[in-house]
Formats: structure tokens, sequence, C-alpha cells
């Protein structure tokens, strides 16, 4: 059962805190990676001379393409004489070299304690942990991002509780009768609707591209497709399963996480990672990718017991 | 461009999925196509994009496969020739039907150029050679060819001239 701190008398619309969801987010790539470097040019200067050494920061950054903007330009630090004294980011190391800046600074009557090379983040913080780590090597900004937030409340982890029992059961009964033991469902949280079930059908169909997942996506397009040849309203046509939950009883291979983010899901949520094939927690995070114009929420490890298949079987 | 020449033979299948690609636009639909050629040289599938009828899995080549595989299974001879490079989706669809070689016109880099601004297609930077070359059996990747070509039946479609 869904465990949760929250009396049988709360209303439906109670939230259950992160730490009692029994599943993870997955993170992207993005969000595991360590940290990773840029060397750059660092001033080190007296307070007296920071408007002069900022208006020169400005003047050398618009003549180069911009970079490192999660790096804060600036950093105050105490000398070993513990007066202060300020540190600032001029550019990249391949962009000018140390006698160059010292050069300029003579020019322009800016005294610097010295201009040493420095290894900064090269990307911006994309997670609590990255930021506490990163910002502990130069300060960085970071903003947690607004679509990683979720929210289930205690009526919906229960209905998808259900939802995945329901799951296991069909893929288990599909099992014994020969087909790959996973099962897909298409939950609409907002209507409470479970809109498609899905077991594999690749032996019954004798078609290799029959997973569970695709011929659940198919189920709700012939929904969709009727809902368009019989509508009344003028409402327009809707990008298939935009703001749907898709739950799983294992992790999509390739193939159907792809199928997922151009369905437009919301959210992905399955027990049992494919570690050879599986297209999310295991291979490429398709779900969560910087480059793609969609993405979706994915969770895995709700520990059920699900169907035993053969990790490198593609789901 | 790939550095090893096409055989004049393959040019003409890849042209005929050009084709095909150009049939799904003027039938209302995005402008994909691709054939699938078995080792006698017959083409046994040819399929258009069909995601604007409501299922956005039906790419061409998701199409090809799924229709082919309904009346045949031994594929492994066979080669699919597609209008544009397949996107991860139908790179593994084209792992699942057993086809060991894929070869195709415009890339997904320029097809990305093309697509950005409508939103329509979400690119994703992992390429076909990617996941291919990491499929447990061995599947040849031949492409971009004919970019030129490959690229008509998209001109004007994505900024909205349809």
């Amino acid at each position: 059962m869904v465990k949760t701190n929250i009396s049988k008398n709360s209303p439906k619309e109670a939230t259950v805190p992160e730490l009692d969801w029994p599943f993870k987010l997955i993170k992207s790539h993005l969000e595991t990676r360590k940290l990773e470097t840029e060397n750059v040019w660092i001033a080190c200067f007296e307070p007296k001379y920071a408007s002069k050494v900022t208006q020169y920061v400005k003047q050398i950054r618009s003549k180069q393409k911009e970079s490192l903007l999660h790096c804060n330009r600036l950093r105050r630090i105490q000398d070993e004489n513990g007066s202060l004294e300020l540190q600032i980011i001029i550019c990249p190391e391949k962009s000018m070299t140390a006698n160059e800046i010292g050069k300029d600074f003579e020019d322009l009557g800016i005294v610097s304690k010295m201009i040493f090379l420095y290894a900064v983040p090269a990307f911006p913080p994309l997670t609590d942990e990255q930021f506490h780590e990163w910002n502990s090597v130069w300060p960085v900004s970071y903003r947690k991002h607004v679509q990683r937030q979720d929210v289930f409340t205690v009526h919906e982890l229960k209905r998808i509780e259900s939802i995945l029992e329901d799951l296991i059961n069909a893929a288990g009964a599909s099992h014994k009768h020969g087909e790959i033991g996973c099962a897909a469902a298409i939950y609409d949280p907002t209507t409470d609707t479970v809109l498609a079930v899905s077991v594999d059908e690749r032996s019954k169909l004798k078609n290799p591209i029959n997973h569970c997942v695709m011929n659940a996506i198919n189920l709700v397009a012939k929904r969709e497709l009727s809902r368009r040849q019989n509508r009344t309203d003028g409402s327009k046509d809707r990008y298939l399963c935009k703001d749907l939950t898709v739950v799983m009883t294992h992790e999509p291979c390739v193939m159907c996480s792809m199928g997922l983010l151009h369905s437009r899901i919301r959210r992905l949520i399955y027990c049992k990672k494919q570690p050879l094939t599986g297209g999310i927690e295991s291979l490429y995070g398709i779900h969560w990718r910087a480059e793609l114009n969609h993405r979706y929420l994915a969770y895995s490890g709700w520990n059920k017991p699900v169907p035993s298949i053969k990790e490198n079987i593609h789901v | 461009m790939s550095s090893t020449e096409l055989s004049e033979k393959d040019l003409a299948y890849l042209r005929e999925a050009i084709k095909v690609s150009q049939q799904a636009r003027d039938e209302g639909q995005h402008p994909f196509g691709c054939i699938i050629v078995d080792e006698n040289d017959n083409v046994i599938m040819s399929a258009g994009n069909r995601v604007p009828d409501g299922d956005v899995t039906q790419h061409a080549e998701t199409r090809a496969v799924g229709l082919i595989t309904k009346t045949r299974r031994d594929l492994e001879k066979c080669t699919l020739y597609t209008s544009t490079e397949p996107c991860a989706m139908c790179s593994g669809a084209i792992f699942w039907s057993g086809i060991r070689r894929m070869i195709f016109g415009l890339s997904n880099e320029n097809l990305i150029k093309l697509t950005q601004k409508s939103g329509e297609c979400p690119p994703l930077y992992i390429n076909s050679r990617d996941i291919l070359g990491a499929a447990s059996h061995p599947i040849e990747v031949v492409g971009p060819y004919i970019e030129d070509e490959a690229i008509i039946p998209h001109k004007g479609f994505w900024d909205g001239g349809r």
C-alpha cells in the first residue's frame, strides 16, 4: 500500500510528501553529471577598482560569444590579512592571455594583485546536490526547474497503485499465454479515467513492434480519432497523450520511450528497470533531454511483484 | 554526406522513398516516406507518415515495419530506404523488425533545422547510428545521401506553407 502520513479522513486533494512517494524521480543525464569545469582568467583586486573592472569586463563580454552565464561574475574573499578583496571572471582562457589582460589593466589604471587561471563549473546546476557541490567551487546561480516539481494527491497515488496491480495481473496472465509479461496503462488524472490498458502482443499478432506501450498509444489514438469524427463543439485536434500519466510494469525500450515522447505524455511511472534495453534510466534518458522540445517526468523503483522477464528483452 | 558511393540501384530505391514522402505530403500528411526492398529487388512495402490522422507513432518506418511483419518475418536480407533519417522510435522499430540494412536521405541534423521553428518534431540528437550501432545484431546504416533531393518534399511545409 501507499505509505502516507495523512489520516483516512483527509480530503481527496491532500498531497503526499515526496519522501513518502513509493517511487523515485529518474534524473536526466544532465542532472546526474559530475562537476565539469572550464578554465577562465580571474583577476584579483581591491574593492576601490570594482567599477573600472566591471566596466572592462562588460566591454570584453560584448565582443565575445556569451558563455558561463550561470557563474556569478564576482566573488568576495578575505585575503590572508583579513582585508576584503574581489575576484572577477574576465573571460574564458582561450579568449585572451594574461599579458593582454594585464596590459589593458595598466592602460585603465587598475592595479590587480594577481591574474590567474581558475576552473569554474562549466554548466549550470540543475539539482540541489549539484548546486551545493558546484557552488563551493565558484558561486553559481541556481533556479529549480518548475517542470520538475510534481504533486501527487493521496487519491491519485492510491488510484495509480490499483492500476498497477491490475497491470501486474494482466501481465502475469499474458505471460502464461506465451507473451512477454509486461503491461501498460494510460491514465488521465484530471478526469480520474483509465483511457487504455494493454499487454505485450508480439507473439499473438506476429508483430515485433506490438509492445504494450505502442498498443496503449494506439488505443488512445483510436479514441481520439472517433472524438474528432464525432465532435460537434468545434474543439481542436489535440496532442494524443498531453497531460496524461503512463503506468507500466517495466521500463520501456528506446522505441517505446520515444513513442511516449511523440505522444507528449506528462509523466511515466514504472516498477522495474530493464538495464540492457530500457530507454529511460538505462539508456539515453529519452524522457528528459535538454535539446528536446518536450520532456516528461519519469519515476521508477515501485517495489511490486512484477513478472520477471529477461534483462535483454525490450518492453 | 557519407563517404562511400551508393550504387545506382540503391539511389533509385532511395528516390522511390523520397517520392513516397512527397505523396504523403500531397495527402495532407507529414513529408516522410520509406520502402522495404527484399533480396530479390522486390519492393515489398511502401509507407508514408500518418501522424496527422491522430496516432503520433505512425511514422513511415513504424508503419512499414508494422505492416510488413503481418505477412513476413524473415527480413534479415531486406533493406529499408527512408527519405529522412529515422527518429529514435523508428530506429527501435527497425531493430525489432530484423532488417539489417537501412539507407536514408535527409539527415536528422538538417531536418531539425527545418522543423525547429514549428515545434512539431521533437529534435533528438541521438542519431540512428548510435541506436542501431548498439543493437545486439549488426545493422548497417548508410546515409545521408542526395539530401538536396530528399529536402524538396519538406520545402515550405514546416513554416506553415502546407
